[in-house]
């Protein structure tokens, strides 16, 4: 018997699920994806979209705390990314820190226009089987009010709380994410917390 | 030393959390810091607790058809290079590893990054000419290249070895390699029961009856008086070779004065002969 009856291979369902899509191997590496955007070919850049779209989308999300916008700002954080791959030059850099640079621009250019027309974000784009969304009323009005206190934070704030909790990356990622030293990380991770402490005490209040 | 900072310790904490350990435990380990750490932690596991976005199928195809629109504009712009932009260096470094046959037949193996390939061929290769240098050196003699080597791993072995009797093999060994057949002990063997002969006995008939029976072993003494007794032997020896030199010179000497001599009086003889028989002629 093959060990890959054996064993559950993840990966290989994963590869499946997206030839299914894009009718190519997924078993290509990032850089090799890469090169061929570079050259215009359509399908690596479907496969590079495929790969990264949630996890942009999902940081967008927590940045503008609304669905719509996120549904925009990530669409255009791609064809920003086609658009700037003919030039493009890893640098020593990974792809995933430059989409995060392109999304972390995009979002910065365009608060400065929604602020105060941000939308309640509507709970049915949001997945049933996550922890809160069955839960209590309370748990619900924390998780709301937590989402809330997050937009008073500075922007910096802003993302190493998202990546470091919502994500779940670890500092080291994260340090790779924003271009800082680890220990810078968890400095700003620590400052973050107690000032979302403060922001959190202060929504409950009103 | 090196102080823990608070920061530091507060991620220490949200990794034990993360391993899905319990908050009073975690609390717990520091009582001192509890009042500090409790309100952060708590603010964390409220950001773990936040549902993950889950975008519309829509917007996925929508953004998907805007990316390759863009694609298109592009392409028609004649914005994407034609040529393949892998540097020429890594497109036929990564070809040639790719050619090599793959040891593994597993597809989990098979799909390894090219790096780790890399590194386990430079693995192999290392090993394998380290261990042929080695295999190499096992039969080098004194002088030769690999001799240095073999001494090296030799004592290292020694050091190794927690037996005795094979170290001071090793040793022995080293002291008098075994390449070199002039070199004495060679060949001698600590646990060998053969009969031990000083050099001062192993006259010819030890020699003969040695060399008769096939075993044996001549060994060298190096006691203090063994060696003072051979000095005085030489020193003897030199003195009497040193005499027998001058007596042979003088000797040499003395012959050829005699043979001067010799010479003088065969021709002093001659002349008188000479002499007489001219006289005789005269008168007669």
């Amino acid at each position: 018997m093959k060990i890959t009856q054996i064993l559950p291979i993840t990966k290989k369902s994963w590869t499946a699920a997206l030839r299914q899509d894009f009718g190519v191997s997924m078993d290509i590496n990032e850089k090799a994806l890469l090169y061929r955007s570079q050259t215009g070919d359509r399908t690596a850049a479907g496969i590079l979209y495929a790969r990264y779209y949630r996890e942009i989308y999902s940081y967008i999300f927590y940045r503008v705390n609304d669905t719509i916008t996120a549904e925009k700002l990530s669409a255009e954080v791609f064809v920003r990314m086609i658009k700037q791959m003919p030039r493009h030059s890893q640098n020593g850099n990974t792809f995933i820190s430059w989409l995060y640079t392109i999304a972390r621009d995009l979002v910065q250019d365009f608060q400065p226009q929604d602020i105060g027309e941000s939308q309640p974000v509507s709970e049915q784009f949001i997945k049933n089987d996550q922890p809160g969304e069955d839960g209590s009323f309370h748990e619900q009005n924390a998780l709301a009010v937590f989402r809330r206190a997050l937009r008073h934070l500075p922007e910096i704030y802003k993302e190493v709380i998202i990546h470091r909790f919502v994500e779940g990356r670890s500092v080291q990622d994260i340090s790779e994410l924003i271009n800082k030293r680890e220990r810078s990380v968890r400095s700003l991770q620590h400052r973050a917390l107690r000032s979302l402490e403060t922001a959190l005490e202060k929504e409950n209040s009103i | 030393m090196k102080k823990l900072r608070f920061e530091d310790l507060l991620d220490f904490c949200l990794k034990r959390l993360d391993r899905g350990e319990d908050l009073t435990v975690v609390l717990d380990s520091y009582p001192t810091i509890e009042a500090k750490l409790k309100p952060l932690l708590l603010v964390a596991m409220l950001g773990r607790a936040l549902p993950q976005p889950a975008p519309r199928n829509t917007s996925i195809r929508t953004g998907m058809n805007h990316l390759l629109v863009e694609m298109d504009k592009i392409q028609a712009a004649g914005g994407f290079s034609t040529a393949r932009p892998i540097p020429t260096r890594d497109r036929v470094l990564e070809r040639w590893l790719e050619s090599i046959p793959n040891p593994f037949s597993s597809d989990r193996v098979a799909g390894l990054k090219l790096s780790y390939r890399m590194a386990i061929i430079t693995t192999v290769l290392v090993m394998g000419g380290g261990f042929l240098t080695f295999s190499a050196s096992a039969s080098g003699l004194t002088g030769n290249v690999f001799d240095n080597l073999k001494r090296g791993l030799e004592r290292v072995r020694s050091v190794l070895i927690y037996n005795p009797a094979p170290a001071a093999n090793l040793l022995n060994d080293e002291e008098f390699p075994k390449g070199n057949p002039d070199a004495p002990g060679v060949g001698l063997k600590l646990d060998q029961e053969e009969p031990i002969l000083p050099v001062g006995l192993a006259g010819p008939e030890n020699k003969n009856e040695n060399q008769g029976s096939g075993s044996g072993t001549v060994v060298d003494f190096t006691d203090d008086e063994t060696i003072k007794e051979l000095k005085k032997a030489e020193i003897e020896e030199k003195k009497e070779a040193k005499k027998a030199e001058i007596e042979a010179k003088k000797a040499a000497k003395q012959a050829e004065q005699d043979e001067k001599k010799a010479d003088k009086e065969k021709k002093a003889k001659k002349d008188k002969k000479d002499k007489k028989d001219k006289k005789d002629k005269k008168n007669k």
